[in-house]
């Protein structure tokens, strides 16, 4: 028999089905998101119409109505705002913890360190009524305030478990010249220990960006004024209880609006995201 | 010691402590508490009631629906996801596939993705009148395509399909990750040995992905019990409590019913369940180890 390159037939014929299946898949992941793009750009008259045809023209004012009348606009900047804060808060005090728990020795450090990791344990629906009510006696329910507390306390045990064994594997001699230096215990911390440790604290960063971007109990049990909702509670309520009026053209926009930030930042940072979903994961 | 370093030390972890403490630990050690009671929202009306939530649970059969349907979620996301999952990393690691970086770039996309646009986009997606499936089916000339989520049959597999469309990119990923850890002299030596690429499969590369398929598994678990988001926005438990899960089952009894008590209780049935799960699979892992 034949053999080109190797290769035989029965193996030739194996990847071309193989290759089929992946061909396949990727259709069912990214044909979804394509029809959405194009979709958005469509009257509701033409997607009943013809759900597959390109738009005939391009219906800005669909992008204009979801920005606008449908509050996507406020909804994307009140996500931001919850988002960036719960971040720099969050790293920032986990750090702390992290440093002191992984470098200081001291009765109880361990016990404490598993004090934070135990929040792994629970489910978030166990905590639900209780912090509703907690929000509600310290005058925080409906407030970005409660929200991003509960979101930073939520946050603090996978970002205390990553970072304390970040700060384990960096050599105790560049802390101790820094305290022959003069430095402050707080100094060595930011001038030093921080920059150190920037691959674990981007890991962190990047993963605590998007679960909370993308955060959805939670701000549907806090959040209850329609000026205040994130872009998930918001498009959530638009789809669900609206239906936007069946103004779907506006709908597909909005939900372009929602998902085209992690489009771009994945085409810009892909490498490090996938890293950083995944390192999480495998530590967590 | 150096002086002082106790202030240090509490300066350092306070902050995380506090707020850890107040908005995360108080709220879950006071549901068991909530749970014990028949609370309707009003603090002057909160009386201890015992056990008594948990009986009644065991008589609702709203709450047995509701649990059925979560083992459903959770036994086919833990099922389906890591052999789609698997089948994909092995094929790309054997290098059985052309383009296989464009592949995992998309495969992997939906993972990126807010739960909540997957569940809209979807919803898109199975609308029985401008949505793709369903005029797909109709371009095959299927006459009339089942409603999807406005049918008994059917809503309950459409969950399942959204779930595995949204994980199989990222366990995908894991395994991947998994097996350029296998030394490439195992499968030359199965190769000389003459063993197929399935045998190669069953005997060589399965058995050393053992340890972070019972990882992947167990957490597939934990989050199918877990499942809410998907459910709530694309069918809100229906058609007739088809979808209903644990958790939008107790979110409906606390935040539509203000059943804060009894709503509880069922966190705390689902809690129990997970923790079991969880102890459970640290025991599994003990046993064995694969070394290479």
């Amino acid at each position: 028999m034949p053999e080109v390159r190797g290769k035989d037939p029965k193996a030739l014929f194996r990847k071309s089905v193989m290759q089929v299946v992946f061909a396949a898949y990727s259709v069912v992941v990214i044909y979804p998101m394509v029809w959405l793009m194009y979709t958005s750009f469509k009257s509701s008259r033409e997607l009943f119409a013809d759900p597959w045809a390109l738009p005939t023209k391009l219906h800005w004012e669909n992008f204009v109505n979801a920005w606008r009348d449908a509050q996507i606009g406020s909804f994307f900047f009140n996500s931001v705002f919850v988002t960036m804060t719960t971040v720099a808060i969050q790293l920032v005090i986990g750090a702390m913890a992290s440093y002191a728990l992984a470098r200081y020795r001291f009765k109880g450090n361990s016990l404490l360190y598993y004090f934070f990791l135990a929040g792994l344990m629970f489910p978030i629906f166990l905590a639900l009524v209780p912090m509703f009510f907690l929000l509600r006696d310290l005058g925080l329910l409906d407030t970005h305030t409660g929200l991003i507390s509960v979101y930073i306390a939520s946050g603090i045990p996978f970002t205390v478990f990553v970072l304390t064994a970040f700060f384990k594997t960096i050599p105790k001699e560049l802390e101790e010249a820094g305290f022959i230096d003069g430095c402050s215990h707080f100094g060595v911390f930011w001038r030093i220990m921080l920059p150190l440790a920037k691959p674990g604290l981007i890991a962190v960063a990047i993963f605590t960006f998007i679960a909370i971007w993308n955060e959805y109990v939670l701000a549907l049990v806090v959040i209850s004024s329609s000026a205040l909702r994130t872009l998930p509670l918001g498009i959530a309520n638009l789809m669900m209880v609206e239906h936007y009026k069946t103004d779907w053209g506006s709908l597909f926009a909005g939900l372009v609006i929602v998902m085209l930030p992690t489009i771009i930042g994945y085409a810009v940072l892909q490498e490090r995201i996938t890293k950083g979903i995944t390192v999480g994961a495998l530590k967590g | 010691m150096r002086k002082g370093q106790w202030k240090v030390i509490a300066l350092f972890i306070a902050p995380a402590f506090v707020m850890y403490g107040v908005f995360m630990v108080y709220p879950y050690i006071r549901a068991f508490y909530i749970g014990l009671t028949d609370w309707h929202g009003v603090s002057t009306r909160m009386s201890f009631v015992g056990l008594k939530n948990f009986s009644t649970m065991l008589h609702d059969p709203y709450f047995w629906n509701a649990l059925k349907n979560t083992v459903f979620f959770t036994v086919t996301n833990g099922t389906i996801v890591p052999i789609i999952a698997l089948f994909f990393a092995v094929a790309m690691s054997r290098g059985l596939v052309w383009g296989s970086r464009f592949f995992r770039i998309t495969y992997f996309f939906p993972n990126l993705i807010s739960v909540v646009a997957i569940a809209v986009l979807w919803s898109f997606v199975l609308n029985p009148d401008f949505g793709i499936l369903s005029n797909f089916l109709r371009l095959l000339g299927v006459d009339n395509p089942p409603p999807w989520l406005g049918s008994v049959k059917t809503a309950p597999w459409c969950i399942v399909a959204v779930k595995v469309w949204a994980a199989v990119g990222f366990y995908m990923i894991l395994y991947l990750s998994a097996l350029e850890g296998i030394p490439t002299d195992l499968y030359d030596a199965a190769k000389i040995d003459g063993a197929s690429e399935w045998k190669t499969f069953w005997h060589v590369t399965f058995p050393l992905l053992g340890e972070i398929m019972k990882v992947t598994v167990v957490f597939l678990l934990l989050n199918g019990f877990g499942t809410f988001a998907v459910v709530k926005i694309m069918t809100d438990g229906g058609p007739n409590r088809s979808t209903e899960t644990l958790a939008t089952y107790l979110y409906d009894n606390a935040f539509k019913f203000g059943k804060f008590g009894y709503a509880t209780a069922i966190a705390i049935a689902l809690f129990l369940i997970t923790f079991t799960l969880a102890l459970l699979s640290i025991r599994l892992q003990r046993r064995e180890t694969v070394q290479y």
